[in-house]
C-alpha cells in the first residue's frame, strides 16, 4: 500500500516539478498561471480521451479534431435555434456522426485505420463547412454569451471530470475496456481465443465519439466562436492531445489510471507552453524545445527497462570483480 | 444485408463529399445593371458586348463580413459584365495556393486572382496559367524577389497586382504604440513565411527599436478563436505589466473579439489594450469596450482584390489596363482609426455585407469597354480618390 502511494505521488509530482522549474526561471510565471493551465488543458484532455479509446487497440486516428469541430458547428447552430438543449443535442449528434462513420468504414472496408481516419477528416471538414454555410452565416458559428457560459472555465473542469469517470469505468470496469487493451497487446492471440477483434475495434471508434462530444461542447463555449476548417486543418488540433496520450501511455506503466495520466500529460504540456510564453521565446523556439522535450520524455520512458538492465549488468560485473 | 448497408453508406459518403467539394457557385444577383440583356445572353449597352467568362477568387464563405462584401460586389460585376465569379477555398499556404490554381484551371476558368503567401509559388502559377491560357492577378501582395518579378511580369497572362505598404503599416502601428508610451507588447501573427505578416513585422521591429518597445511574447498560426483566447490568457498571466496585444494578422474568424473578451474576463481592460492591422468585423464594439484603441488598414480588406479582379476582367475582354498588355501595379493607402466615432462610421462599411465599392455607373468607369481612357495611371487616380465615407 505504501509502495503504491509512493508511486502515485511520484507520478503526480511530474507536473509540479515542471511547474517549479518554470517558476524559478521564468518571470511572470507563478501560482496565478495555474488556472490558465488547467483551463487550457481541458479540451486537449477530452480529445486525448477520445484518442486513448483507440490507440491502445493498436489503431491510429487523426479524426477527433474534425469530429469535434463538426459537433461544435452543429451544436452551435442548434443552440442558436433552440437554446441549451439544442447545443447539447447538436454537439452530441455531430460528434457521434463521425464516430459512427469511421467505425463502419473501418469495420467493413478493412483498410488501415490511418487511411480511414484521413478520409473521415476530409469528409467531416467539408461537412462542417457546408453545414455552416447552409444553416448559418458561413463557416464560422457564434453563440451568445449565455450559451457559452454553459461549458466555459471553470465548468469545463466538471465536463472533463465526467468524461474521465466515464473513461475510467469503461476501460477498467467493463469487458469492452479489457478487450480494447488486450487487442493492442496481442491481437492474434485474442483472435485465436475466439474474440471478434473487428467488433472490439468498431466499438472503440464509437466510444471515442462520446469524448469528441465533450470536446465539442467545450470548444464552442471556450470563446463562443468556432470556425470550420478545410484541407486537413483540424489535424493540427490532435497533435497536443496526442503528445499528452503518448506521455500518459508511459506514465500508466507506473500507475495504471489512464484518464488521470492523460490529464497529467496535458497539464505538463500546457505548463511547458505557458512557461515558454512567460520566457518570451519565439514561436519557432517553442516548437523546437517542445519537440525535444517530447523526444526526451518518450526516449527515457521507452528505455527505462534497458537502462535498468545496463545498471544491473554493471552491478553484476562489479560484484564479480570484487569476488575475484 | 451487410453488403447492402455498406453500399448505402459508401453512397452516402460519396454524395456528401461531392456536395461538400463543390465550390460555392454564384448565380447572378437579381440586381438591376446599367445595361440590358439581349438575346445572345451578353450584356449590352447599345454597342458594348462582353465575352462570357468565369473567374475564381480565393474568398470562401467563412462568415467574414469583408468576404461577404466581396461577394456582393462580385454579383454587381457579374451582372454588368456577363460573367461568373466563383468563390473557391484557398488556404494561405504555398500548397493551398497551387491547389487552388490547379483545381480552378481544371474547372475551366478564364481568370483567377491569388493571394500568394510567398513568392516561391509564383513561377509555378505563371507556368500553369500560361499553359492553360488563364489570365491571373495578385491581390494584397507585391513581388519581393526581383528574379521572380521579372519572370512573372514577362508572362502575357499576368495582369498585375494591387498591394499596400505592409512594412509602413507595421511601422505606423509600432510608432503609435511608442507615442502612447507602451513598452511591452505581445504579438499575434500568422506563421513565419507569410509574406504580408513578415513584412509588417519588419516595420514593427523598426518602430520597436526606435521607441524602445519590447515584444514579450508571440503566438502564431491561429486557426480558431479559441487559440486567440488561450494565447491572450497566457500573455496576460505571464506579463502583469503588459501594455498591449498587437495583431499583425490573423486568418481565423472572431479572433480579435476573442482577445477583447479574454482581456475583459481577466479584468485587465484598463491597462491592456489591443491594436490591430486590418479592421475587425466587430470593430465598433471593440472600440466601445475601450480595449481596442487603434486600427490600421484599408477601408475594406477586399477592395484590393476587387481592383485586381477588375484587371483580370478587362484582360479577358481583350482590353487590358495597359494598352501594350503589360501588367499594371497599383498601391492602396491604408489609414488609421483611433476613436469610437470613426470606428462607428467605418462599421457601416465593415459590418455591412451588402456594401458596394462602386455603384453601377462607377463600375462602368472601371471597364475599358465602357471607359476607353482607363489605364494604370487613371486607375491609380480612381483608387486614390476612392473615399468610402
Amino acid at each position: 500500500m505504501k509502495k503504491k502511494l509512493t508511486t502515485v505521488v511520484g507520478v503526480c509530482i511530474l507536473p509540479f516539478l515542471v511547474f517549479t522549474i518554470f517558476y524559478f526561471i521564468a518571470d511572470g510565471f507563478g501560482v496565478h498561471t495555474i488556472p490558465i493551465i488547467i483551463s487550457q488543458s481541458m479540451i486537449p484532455t477530452a480529445l486525448g480521451l477520445a484518442m486513448a479509446c483507440i490507440m491502445p487497440a493498436g489503431l491510429m486516428d487523426f479524426s477527433p479534431g474534425a469530429r469535434m469541430i463538426l459537433g461544435a458547428i452543429v451544436g452551435g447552430l442548434m443552440g442558436n435555434a433552440i437554446g441549451i438543449v439544442g447545443l447539447i443535442l447538436g454537439a452530441f449528434l455531430g460528434a457521434m456522426i463521425g464516430g459512427v462513420a469511421i467505425a463502419l468504414l473501418y469495420r467493413y472496408l478493412r483498410i488501415p485505420s490511418m487511411v480511414v481516419s484521413l478520409g473521415v477528416v476530409l469528409v467531416m471538414e467539408a461537412l462542417s463547412d457546408r453545414i455552416g454555410i447552409l444553416f448559418g452565416r458561413g463557416s464560422t458559428v457564434q453563440i451568445p454569451a449565455n450559451l457559452a457560459s454553459f461549458a466555459n472555465y471553470p465548468k469545463n473542469v466538471l465536463f472533463v471530470l465526467t468524461a474521465c469517470l466515464i473513461f475510467y469505468y469503461v476501460t477498467y470496469k467493463t469487458k469492452l475496456g479489457c478487450l480494447i487493451q488486450a487487442t493492442g497487446n496481442d491481437e492474434f492471440m485474442l483472435k485465436s481465443m475466439g474474440v471478434n477483434v473487428d467488433n472490439v475495434k468498431f466499438k472503440a471508434f464509437m466510444l471515442s465519439g462520446i469524448f469528441c462530444f465533450f470536446g465539442a461542447m467545450m470548444q464552442i463555449c471556450y470563446s463562443g466562436t468556432v470556425q470550420a476548417l478545410t484541407n486537413m486543418g483540424t489535424m493540427t488540433m490532435v497533435f497536443k492531445p496526442m503528445m499528452g496520450v503518448l506521455i500518459a501511455m508511459q506514465l500508466v506503466k507506473v500507475f495504471d489510471n489512464m484518464p488521470l495520466m492523460i490529464f497529467i500529460g496535458q497539464i505538463v504540456i500546457q505548463t511547458v507552453f505557458n512557461g515558454f510564453i512567460a520566457m518570451g521565446w519565439t514561436d519557432n523556439i517553442q516548437n523546437i524545445v517542445l519537440g525535444v522535450f517530447l523526444l526526451v520524455v518518450m526516449g527515457v520512458s521507452e528505455n527505462t527497462g534497458r537502462m535498468a538492465e545496463v545498471r544491473r549488468r554493471r552491478m553484476v560485473r562489479k560484484e564479480t570483480k570484487v569476488q575475484v | 444485408m451487410k453488403k447492402r448497408f455498406l453500399a448505402l453508406l459508401v453512397s452516402f459518403v460519396l454524395v456528401v463529399t461531392l456536395s461538400a467539394g463543390c465550390g460555392s457557385e454564384t448565380t447572378p444577383a437579381n440586381t438591376s445593371s446599367g445595361g440590358t440583356q439581349d438575346g445572345s445572353g451578353s450584356t449590352s449597352d447599345d454597342t458594348v458586348h462582353f465575352k462570357e467568362y468565369t473567374i475564381a477568387v480565393p474568398f470562401p464563405e467563412t462568415g467574414l463580413t469583408s468576404f461577404e462584401i466581396m461577394r456582393s460586389n462580385c454579383d454587381l460585376l457579374e451582372n454588368a459584365t456577363n460573367g461568373k465569379i466563383i468563390n473557391a477555398p484557398s488556404d494561405l499556404t504555398p500548397d493551398g495556393v497551387l491547389s487552388f490554381v490547379e483545381s480552378q484551371i481544371a474547372a475551366g476558368v478564364e481568370g483567377l486572382i491569388i493571394c500568394p503567401p510567398s513568392d516561391s509559388v509564383l513561377p509555378t502559377v505563371t507556368q500553369l496559367c500560361e499553359e492553360a491560357g488563364v489570365y491571373w492577378g495578385i491581390a494584397l501582395r507585391s513581388i519581393s524577389d526581383p528574379e521572380i518579378k521579372s519572370l512573372v511580369e514577362a508572362s502575357p497572362y499576368y495582369v498585375g497586382n494591387c498591394y499596400e505598404d505592409e512594412e509602413q503599416a507595421g511601422y505606423e502601428c509600432g510608432k503609435w504604440m511608442g507615442e502612447q508610451g507602451y513598452k511591452k507588447i505581445a504579438v499575434i501573427s500568422q506563421a513565419k513565411g507569410d509574406t504580408t505578416c513578415d513584412t509588417r513585422e519588419v516595420g514593427l521591429a523598426r518602430a520597436c527599436t526606435e521607441f524602445g518597445i519590447t515584444i514579450v511574447g508571440e503566438s502564431r498560426g491561429h486557426v480558431q478563436a479559441s487559440d486567440a483566447t488561450a494565447a491572450t490568457e497566457s500573455f496576460l498571466a505571464a506579463n502583469p505589466d503588459l501594455d498591449a496585444i498587437f495583431y499583425v494578422g490573423s486568418a481565423a474568424s472572431g479572433t480579435h473579439e476573442a482577445t477583447v473578451k479574454a482581456i475583459q474576463d481577466a479584468g485587465r481592460g484598463d491597462d491592456v489594450k489591443m491594436v490591430t492591422i486590418d479592421f475587425p468585423d466587430q470593430m465598433e464594439a471593440n472600440f466601445e469596450s475601450g480595449i481596442q484603441v487603434y486600427a490600421y488598414a484599408l477601408s475594406c480588406l477586399t477592395f484590393d482584390p476587387y481592383i485586381s479582379l477588375i484587371k483580370v476582367i478587362n484582360s479577358i475582354q481583350g482590353t487590358p489596363i495597359n494598352e501594350d498588355g503589360s501588367p499594371s501595379s497599383n498601391t492602396m493607402s491604408m489609414f488609421a482609426i483611433d476613436n469610437v466615432k470613426t470606428a462607428r462610421e467605418y462599421q457601416t462599411i465593415t459590418g455591412n455585407p451588402a456594401y458596394k465599392f462602386f455603384d453601377e455607373e462607377g463600375v462602368k468607369q472601371l471597364l475599358k469597354l465602357f471607359n476607353p481612357d482607363l489605364d494604370e495611371v487613371t486607375l491609380q487616380k480612381m483608387i486614390d480618390e476612392y473615399k468610402p465615407i
